[in-house]
């Protein structure tokens, strides 16, 4: 797929929407004004991937959403850990924090929140029927974290499609970054639906 | 006063990204940082000192250009780089690193199967070849980072989830 003036434009509505939707539902659940960044629209080779948050040996946590119907593709949120200590803080209201298996809970409940919120908006937009998987999760080296996570679609692509957004949560500067890939193939569908049939 | 080592006690470092190689002799550290369901290959010719490093992604090439990517067609490729540099095949031993599943349900499930699928083709591809594997640090949920020092063929691997080791 190339990615022309018009696709990327198209691409970064999309983006936009979605994360919109997103950091509002953030902001409902830990209670901070959120603020995000322009979304970027990028082709990225993949072997550049697990450095796209920063140092690929930095401990991070991930979660990872997949999502199928009229387009298909992933959803990852990643934070590092101070932010992951951060926004637990802020989800349960305490600097007491519950055990374990309530802060995954948690965190495959924000996943599930913030990227139910981005293909809501999507689909209200497109009209694209969207559906999407459980979250898995991966707290690791950003690297093995980042390269795992959509080596599937590596099988005969050199190159990943990534709708990137930042969030910040004001007063408590937390910073969790957003990436919606789509599955490259599955996106004429979206730019026909936008477009019309025209759309070469 | 300082007292500096002269630059042929000073190994190079090379890094080797995903989906890429190198090679090199007894001066050089190669290393892949960040493995997950990939896996780090590296092979040695302990007589030359002569090493190569590929950090493949995937089990088999459906026709790819990108060969270093998959373990078929990159363990071959790195064989004739090696060779290239003076390396004679049978003489060549391997240490695998890597072909972890990083990501878990909430269930404790590992969600993909890809580094399993890695460790199977890889371990085959080797026997195929001929060239036995003296050295393995594979599977299980963690990621790791490697360096081969090729001064004497050994790997370190180190992790968040446990102390280095050496293999």
């Amino acid at each position: 797929m190339e990615l022309d003036q018009i696709k990327e434009d198209i691409l970064k509505e999309v983006a936009n929407i979605g994360a919109g939707n997103a950091a509002t539902a953030f902001s409902g659940m830990i209670g901070q004004e959120i603020n995000m960044t322009v979304p970027k629209v990028e082709l990225v080779e993949i072997q550049e991937l697990p450095s796209i948050t920063g140092d690929e040996e930095e401990y991070i946590a991930c979660i990872l959403i997949n999502f199928s119907g009229e387009i298909s593709g992933k959803i990852l949120l990643v934070v590092d850990m101070e932010n992951v200590e951060k926004m637990l803080k802020l989800i349960f209201s305490t600097d007491d924090l519950p055990g374990k298996e309530m802060q995954h809970s948690a965190l495959n409940e924000l996943g599930n929140i913030l990227s139910g919120a981005y293909l809501k908006a999507i689909n209200d937009f497109t009209d694209l029927d969207l559906d999407q998987s459980v979250p898995a999760m991966a707290y690791d080296m950003a690297g093995a974290v980042l390269s795992s996570s959509v080596i599937d679609y590596s099988q005969t692509e050199d190159f990943i499609l990534l709708l990137e957004t930042e969030f910040f949560a004001g007063e408590e500067k937390l910073e969790l970054f957003y990436f919606f890939i789509p599955q490259k193939d599955s996106l004429d569908f979206l730019f026909k639906r936008l477009v019309g049939d025209n759309f070469a | 006063m300082i007292i500096l080592p002269s630059p042929d006690q000073v190994a190079e470092k090379l890094v080797v990204k995903m989906a890429d190689h190198a090679v090199g002799d007894e001066n050089t550290v190669l290393a892949t940082l960040g493995l997950g369901s990939c896996i780090g290959i590296a092979l040695y010719d302990k007589f030359s000192k002569i090493g190569g490093l590929v950090h493949i992604m995937l089990p088999e090439n459906p026709g790819g250009k990108k060969i270093v990517k998959y373990a078929d067609t990159g363990i071959s490729f790195l064989i004739d780089e090696m060779e290239e540099l003076g390396a004679r095949k049978r003489r060549l031993s391997a240490k695998i690193v890597g072909g972890a599943g990083m990501f878990k349900s909430e269930s404790g499930d590992s969600v993909m199967k890809i580094g399993e699928r890695n460790i199977e083709a890889v371990q085959e591809q080797l026997k195929d070849i001929g060239i036995r594997i003296t050295g393995s640090d594979v599977g299980k949920d963690y990621g790791r980072s490697m360096y081969f020092h090729l001064d004497d063929g050994r790997v370190e691997v180190k992790s968040f989830s446990r102390d280095l080791i050496t293999i």
